[in-house]
């Protein structure tokens, strides 16, 4: 695959991190729900669902984060003006609005009434 | 080799292009594959269903406009509301935006047609038989009468016990046909159909619009269908997935209609979009400012658009936490749509604006649609949704939404782009009074909406008590309503005098960029005699003798070779030629296809199981013949295109247009059969009435043997495409047929596995277990029909060791069967663990 093929594809990768992420944190709540996770506690008063929820979280900034740094590698390495660049200046500004997303709805993540 | 000869005087290069090119007239017509036809078809078919849309609103305005109107009964006005909402949504704004498309998006890029011709011309068939079943079902007084987004229970039989629900279940996956086959077509042909040299950051935005509109259109559908599909086996056969008391759960069909609904929105407003932004830098006589930032607005756009369907749904019951996560989302879609506006507004006062009368509709469109966009905010809300939940205020936002969004933009699409349809200019235009009364008449209508909602009025009631003091706003609102038809009907008198009486103007008349102005207008079968090479986002601007050079025959394929059809096929990001496409002429077969499907559908209407079966059976052989005369029997190596280039045909390339076909189409599937999956688990996890009074005991023989022969099929198709395979024909055909024995051992299995499931009528475990069996098991069926095919095409001679197209296609399916069917079977296995006690 080359450089191009790659910086189109990783359009699409950024914010498929944040539709993983976003359709993951709405299942697993909805199924943790369904099997009163939400009770068992874990560490103190952090129950074992919003233990779930904070750690789908982090995997997923994780990995937005890994490749944001790495859109910007690629964008060092290519000539400015040209199609390369272009591509890979995209995908590195697609992966920050996708993080800039994943924050905005984690914001809700402290809420206490996650089953009602 | 081929060799082919250029052409350089232009009326022979014209009268040899055109003979090869040109539909047939008279009945000949019915044979037309041609993108422009097809899309002139799209568009005009759209607009009659538009025609009809907007009378049903009159009619919905005349009953609303006083207290207590007797003008329709509540039965009649069900129907009329409904078929409003569908006919606009499904009949409308989707097949307006695969018409315009068709016609511009080859124009643009600079290829001869779309990547599969055949396909949009059954898609159109598909779109307008289905479409016809739900208006003769309207004229016979049976027409769908719950909504458009046709909710459970009061959908499933017995709440809406006569035909009215199949029909817009069966009217309405019919049409979608045709939007999941113009995505395929779409995203194939931006990939690889562009001219040369045009890589993807020097493609109109217009193409950048469409590529991810079909994506969405791609993933955005299959959810429906697989509802409908669903809802419809629940009403015919009674399989309970949205029966509460045996299993199933209303709410999954909001989950499913909405996963589609909301995305439907943007996949309406991004094509009106790319309207905008390939309209208005024309008019402000400068490039737009922010090319890069609106692609990267364009694309986040659609993925959110995906996280928002819930909030739909918030008043169901669902908990703080994921009303919070929807409510985050539904707010976020408004940053990069803004970013698109001030993108707009930028270009606007860095040019030198020109207010001529498709501006006049694209500053409508400012004022429309981000006063929807507001309203938009307010509804992502929580509590502010739960007070206006099913409120006028939603009917009056959703409408700012789409007529500002979709209508507007279309309008101003119409005045702009008829010169290229018609190669005329109008005389003298009724346009700007047409553009202030529907402009007028739009506001009075909706604006008003806006207080009548937030004073309590409920949607689809037909009528309300005068003590409500709602009267004076109902009335100018239907008022509104009819100026806002009147500024319509104006404009179709003014684009009817423009066909009609305009006269001839030159080449470009807008003196735009795009490479669509290159080509005669109205344009030739074939578009450009020659095709450019493009190294810049305004071709046009940058090389104003390009039009006569490309006439003359000065760019590539400048020439007939062999009596084909040919166009360029490009690398999918550089832009570099990489192969000759050829391209299929005139037939009837999208025709027969299409009433083959249309026999399968109404018989599935009405229950003529028999009947669907041949027809099913009938639409699939047909399909089949489409491949007949397609291909080569011996190799023929890199082919002249001009200027001393030379490139291997498509079906030499190893990347051609058909594989990436079917890679695109499996992620539609895919999408599918993820929906199927996720409805499954829904049910297995959140519905009442679980655990089942009995599970499935899985037989490990059967399970066994169908994951074994699913496997096998999938390895042994991927053997016969192996260079070591290929080029023998007796290893090659000897694995085909181990392919389709496999697939023959695996859809023995499933068949077996099936008769395990307990009985599908009583719980929805059973009725989820056997459908995603079933889906499987098609495929299963479909992929021996793959391997019979390949089988064929080999012992013909179409296959070689570059000529490996067919089976390559082959493969993936046999791949992605193998995938999905191996879920299906840890997915059967998860929901009996589910269910147990």
């Amino acid at each position: 695959m080359t450089s191009k093929q790659q910086g189109f594809l990783f359009m699409a990768l950024g914010f498929g991190i944040w539709i993983a992420g976003f359709s993951l944190l709405y299942a697993v709540q909805a199924t943790g729900c369904e099997f009163a996770w939400q009770q068992v506690r874990l560490l103190g008063s952090i129950s074992s669902l919003h233990a779930a929820l904070y750690g789908l979280f982090a995997a997923h900034m994780a990995g937005l984060l890994w490749l944001l740094a790495h859109c910007r590698r690629k964008l060092a390495t290519t000539e400015n003006g040209t199609s390369d660049a272009f591509l890979w200046r995209a995908s590195a500004c697609l992966t920050l609005a996708a993080i800039a997303a994943l924050v905005w709805i984690g914001m809700a993540l402290p809420l206490p009434s996650v089953c009602r | 080799m081929s060799e082919a000869v250029p052409i350089q005087d232009p009326i022979r290069l014209h009268k040899a292009l055109d003979a090869v090119w040109r539909t047939p007239p008279g009945v000949g017509r019915l044979s037309a594959v041609n993108h422009t036809i097809v899309g002139r078809r799209f568009i005009v078919t759209a607009f009659v269903f538009f025609g009809i849309g907007g009378l049903l609103a009159m009619l919905i305005r005349a009953q609303l406009a006083t207290p207590r109107g007797v003008f329709l009964g509540p039965e009649i006005y069900n129907q009329v509301f409904t078929m409003h909402g569908t006919v606009m949504m499904f009949l409308f704004a989707i097949p307006l935006i695969e018409g315009v498309t068709f016609y511009l998006l080859p124009k643009m890029l600079g290829a001869r047609d779309m990547a599969f011709p055949r396909l949009s011309a059954y898609g159109y068939w598909c779109y307008l038989f289905g479409g016809a079943i739900l208006i003769v079902g309207m004229v016979l007084g049976v027409a769908p009468n719950a909504g458009w987004f046709m909710y459970t229970p009061l959908t499933s039989r017995p709440f809406t016990p006569g035909i009215n629900s199949d029909l817009w279940l069966i009217g309405v996956t019919f049409v979608e046909i045709s939007a999941l086959s113009a995505a395929v077509e779409i995203i194939v042909s931006v990939l690889k159909l562009r001219a040369p040299g045009m890589s993807l950051d020097k493609m109109p935005l217009f193409a950048w619009y469409m590529l991810v509109t079909a994506f969405m259109m791609l993933f955005g559908f299959p959810p429906l269908i697989v509802g409908s599909v669903l809802l419809e086996v629940e009403r015919a056969f009674g399989l309970p997935f949205f029966d509460p008391n045996r299993g199933g759960d209303p709410i999954l069909w909001q989950h499913l209609f909405w996963l589609f609904g909301h995305p439907e929105v943007y996949i309406i407003f991004l094509p009106a979009a790319g309207v905008v932004s390939t309209i208005l830098p024309v008019f402000a006589r400068r490039e737009i400012i922010g090319y890069l930032a609106i692609v990267v607005s364009i694309v986040a756009l659609a993925f959110l658009s995906f996280g928002l369907w819930v909030h739909h749904m918030f008043t169901v019951g669902i908990p703080h936490l994921a009303l919070a996560f929807f409510s985050a989302a539904s707010t976020a879609v408004a940053i990069p749509t803004a970013v698109q506006i001030f993108a707009w507004i930028g270009t606007l006062f860095a040019g030198r604006p020109q207010l001529r009368l498709p501006m006049l509709y694209i500053l409508g469109f400012f004022f429309i649609f981000v006063t929807g966009g507001l309203t938009g905010v307010m509804v992502a809300i929580v509590p502010f949704n739960w007070q206006v939940h099913d409120t006028h205020f939603v009917v009056a936002h959703l409408h700012y939404v789409l007529v500002g969004g979709f209508v507007f933009p279309m309008l101003a699409a119409t005045h702009y782009w008829l010169p290229h349809f018609t190669g005329r200019v109008p005389r003298v235009s009724l346009g700007v009074a047409a553009f202030w009364l529907i402009f007028v008449g739009f506001n009075l209508t909706f604006l008003i909406m806006h207080a009548t909602g937030l004073l309590g009025m409920t949607r689809r009631i037909y009528t309300y008590d005068p003590a409500n003091g709602w009267e004076w706003l109902n009335l100018v609102s239907s008022i509104g309503s009819f100026v806002m038809a009147i500024g319509l009907a104006l404009f179709t008198v003014d684009v009817a005098l423009q066909i009609r009486f305009g006269r001839r103007p030159g080449r470009n008349p807008w003196r735009a960029g795009t490479l669509e102005w290159a080509t005669g207008t109205p344009p030739p079968s074939y578009n450009f005699a020659s095709i450019p090479v493009v190294d810049t986002r305004s071709p046009l601007k940058q090389s104003t003798g390009l039009a006569v050079a490309l006439a003359q025959g000065r760019g590539y394929l400048g020439f007939v070779r062999d009596g084909r059809l040919e166009t360029l096929g490009v690398e999918v990001t550089s832009g570099q030629v990489e192969q000759v496409v050829r391209l299929p002429g005139p037939t009837y077969l999208p025709l027969v296809s299409a009433v083959a499907t249309a026999v399968f559908f109404l018989a599935v209407l009405f229950q003529v199981y028999v009947v669907a079966v041949i027809g099913f059976v009938a639409t699939i052989g047909t399909l089949l013949l489409w491949t007949r005369g397609h291909g080569d029997h011996a190799d023929r190596g890199a082919m002249p295109i001009g200027h001393g280039k030379y490139v291997p045909s498509h079906g030499e390339s190893g990347s051609s247009p058909s594989q990436w076909a079917m890679w695109i189409a499996l992620f539609g599937d895919a999408t599918a059969f993820g929906s199927l999956a996720f409805g499954s688990l829904y049910l297995a996890i959140v519905a009442p009435n679980w655990p089942p009074p009995q599970l499935a005991q899985w037989n490990l023989l059967l399970s066994g043997s169908a994951a074994a022969g699913l496997v096998l099929a999938a390895i042994a198709a991927g053997r016969s495409v192996s260079p070591t395979v290929l080029p023998h024909a007796a290893k090659r055909k000897r694995w085909l047929f181990v392919t389709a024995g496999a697939h023959s051992m695996a859809l023995a299995a499933l068949v077996g596995m099936a008769f395990g499931v307990p009985a599908p009528t009583e719980h929805a475990y059973g009725a989820a277990a056997l459908v995603v069996l079933c889906y499987v098991a098609l495929h299963v069926a479909l992929g021996a029909v793959f391997a019979l095919y390949g089988l064929w095409r080999s012992r013909r001679g179409f296959v070689s060791l570059v000529r490996s197209s067919d089976l390559m296609i082959g493969r993936a399916w046999h791949a992605f069967t193998a995938a999905i069917g191996v879920v299906t079977l840890l997915l059967l296995h998860a929901m009996s663990w589910t269910a147990s006690p």
